[in-house]
């Protein structure tokens, strides 16, 4: 009986430990379905969500919406029921025509915008492309359907350290304040370019040849492009980054030429000029940071102000020949962060030139603008903020101009 | 007879019980305040900072896609290094641990809980040398769920 006993007993033993043992193992296996269920769930509820993939090449969408609202004291005045200027913003946005304007509301939605990017690994190395486009090309109007036109903004591939197509370009800096819009002294540009970047441990040297474009005054402030370069900008940038923030460092050579008929019949001139960008985030406490900038030369022309061309990069006089002009800018800002998803930040950017006698006394001298917001973030991608604007900007013959903007936006990235 | 099948059948499923219900209940020490928990408090902000900045690059208006896949494999470097240090400064603690006293239990607990991060770096670390960047933030939150479980059974969240 004993022996009948212990036999049943080593028997339901085995039979239960074979059973945990089998339990175990479908646990486990349970466990790492679901795990990965879950990734896979999260990874099509973050952002670029929809994701197509074929064996090798993953292809994303997503995008942007964006509506913005300000109120500008004075407005730009009447630009055909576009708005441009009263919704974005650079030196030309603050009025000198001094016609009277009072305030004016803006609304608009044109910063949406969708992307497309591909990934795919090569035998040289990972191939990226991304094609992304805004509503900011031709204006609708605003007395029925707002029908804004869709305009390029990048599109561009990457192959390991080769970049090539519509990028932003190298000489811009680090990110920028986080300001509803960028102070007037914005260094943002995009162009067709062609890119190198070799990276080490925490820091990348890039060099770039960028479209070049000669954008000058004549002796009457009338605005030339002459569209005859014959050089592409090259523009050499090493950055460092790490857990500390990040800075750079890009230095920039120009030629500046013109000949053209209606510049000055029979003649051409070429100048070449040179310009830096020094910019930075530098964390502080806790979430905030410190982002600064400082660029100077006579090359940056076009590449200052919102690439809108208020300060030229010189003059170019009747006998054809070219003079550039020195310009400097710079911001400062402060992200202070109350909480996970409320932030603010107050900005000071400014830009002055040392504009050439040939150049008429209504020309712009220097401009700056200081802002003061509050955002928040109640949703991942998703934020909504609210922002004062004190803007001024002065001429070559001393007079001086004010802007006060009140503005909101509200965007989801999906 | 019928008692002793029933006994068997009973005991196993208390053991396997027992084995399942894990430590819970039971109250756990909870380390002291020393250099290498500082350290490990230091570490743990500039990573709750640098998350900050990865929720936040949506925001940055002139950055494409690439830029900020570039931005997201980045900081995803440079949360990997850090966690990978963390690592390293919870090995100390489990040293702090023995002197603690704590039992075989709680040690195995501990132990298990850091390799899981480290194994969680190591992850982070490869989906963000392949680009796979639509992963880095299921990562991040297992790993935020890591450090999460183990604050709340071995230190009071400050």
């Amino acid at each position: 009986m004993r022996r009948y006993i212990t036999l049943l007993a080593a028997a339901l033993s085995a039979s239960a430990v074979q059973a945990m043992a089998y339990d175990d193992a479908y646990i486990r296996d349970l466990e790492k379905r679901l795990a990965a269920l879950e990734d896979k769930s999260k990874t099509h509820n973050s952002k670029g969500s929809l994701e197509l993939k074929t064996s090798d090449t993953t292809l994303s969408v997503g995008g942007r919406i964006r509506m913005e609202m300000a109120y500008n004291n004075p407005s730009t005045g009447g630009s055909g029921g576009a708005n441009n200027g009263d919704i974005g913003l650079s030196p030309l946005s603050v009025n000198t025509n001094g016609r009277g304007e009072e305030g004016e509301l803006a609304m608009n939605a044109k910063e949406s915008r969708i992307w497309l990017k591909t990934r795919k690994p090569t035998e040289f190395g990972l191939l990226m492309t991304v094609i992304e486009m805004d509503f900011y090309g031709n204006n609708g109007n605003e007395k029925a359907s707002n029908s804004h036109g869709p305009r390029m903004r990048h599109a561009y591939m990457t192959l390991d350290k080769l970049t090539i197509g519509q990028a932003n370009s190298t000489f811009m800096g680090g990110p920028a304040p986080d300001t509803l819009h960028a102070p007037l002294n914005d260094i943002s540009i995009r162009q067709p370019l062609i890119r190198w970047t070799e990276s080490f441990d925490g820091s990348a040297l890039h060099f770039a040849l960028e479209q070049p474009e000669s954008v000058l005054v004549d002796v009457n402030g009338t605005s030339v492009v002459p569209d005859d370069d014959h050089a592409p900008d090259f523009v050499v940038k090493y950055e460092m980054y790490g857990a500390w923030g990040q800075v750079s460092l890009a230095g920039m050579a120009r030629q500046i030429r013109a000949d053209s008929e209606e510049v000055a019949p029979d003649k051409a001139d070429a100048e070449t000029g040179t310009a830096f960008h020094f910019s930075g985030r530098l964390k502080t406490f806790g979430l905030d940071d410190v982002r600064f900038d400082f660029a100077s030369g006579n090359a940056l022309g076009r590449y200052i102000g919102a690439g809108l061309a208020a300060y030229p990069t010189g003059v170019v006089d009747g006998d054809g020949e070219i003079a550039l002009q020195n310009i400097s800018g710079g911001h400062l800002s402060y992200q202070h962060a109350w909480s996970k998803t409320l932030r603010s930040a107050l900005a000071y950017g400014y830009v002055a030139a040392e504009n050439d006698s040939k150049m008429g006394d209504t020309a712009d001298k220097r401009a700056s603008s200081t802002h003061l917001n509050i955002q928040w973030a109640p949703i991942q991608n998703g934020s909504i903020g609210l922002e004062y604007v004190k803007a001024l900007r002065e001429l070559e013959n001393g007079d001086e101009y004010g802007l006060d903007r009140i503005q909101f936006a509200a965007s989801y990235d999906f | 007879m019928g008692y002793i099948i029933k006994g068997l059948v009973l005991g196993c499923t208390a053991w396997v019980l027992s084995g399942c219900a894990g430590t819970d209940g039971e109250s756990l020490p909870k380390l002291a305040v020393d250099g290498k928990a500082s350290l490990h408090s230091v570490k743990s902000g500039k990573l709750k900072s640098i998350m900050h900045d990865l929720d936040n690059l949506v925001f940055d208006r002139f950055y494409s896609e690439i830029d900020r896949d570039n931005m997201r494999v980045r900081y995803s470097k440079e949360m990997a290094q850090i966690v990978a240090s963390m690592s390293d400064d919870i090995q100390k603690i489990r040293q702090s641990g023995d002197e603690l006293e704590l039992n075989e239990e709680q040690r195995l607990l501990f132990k298990n809980l850091a390799m899981e991060l480290e194994q969680e770096s190591e992850n982070l670390k490869k989906i963000a040398l392949e680009y796979r960047t639509e992963s880095i933030r299921p990562t991040l939150d297992r790993m935020v769920n890591v450090c999460n479980r183990c604050h709340s059974q071995f230190r009071d969240i400050r």
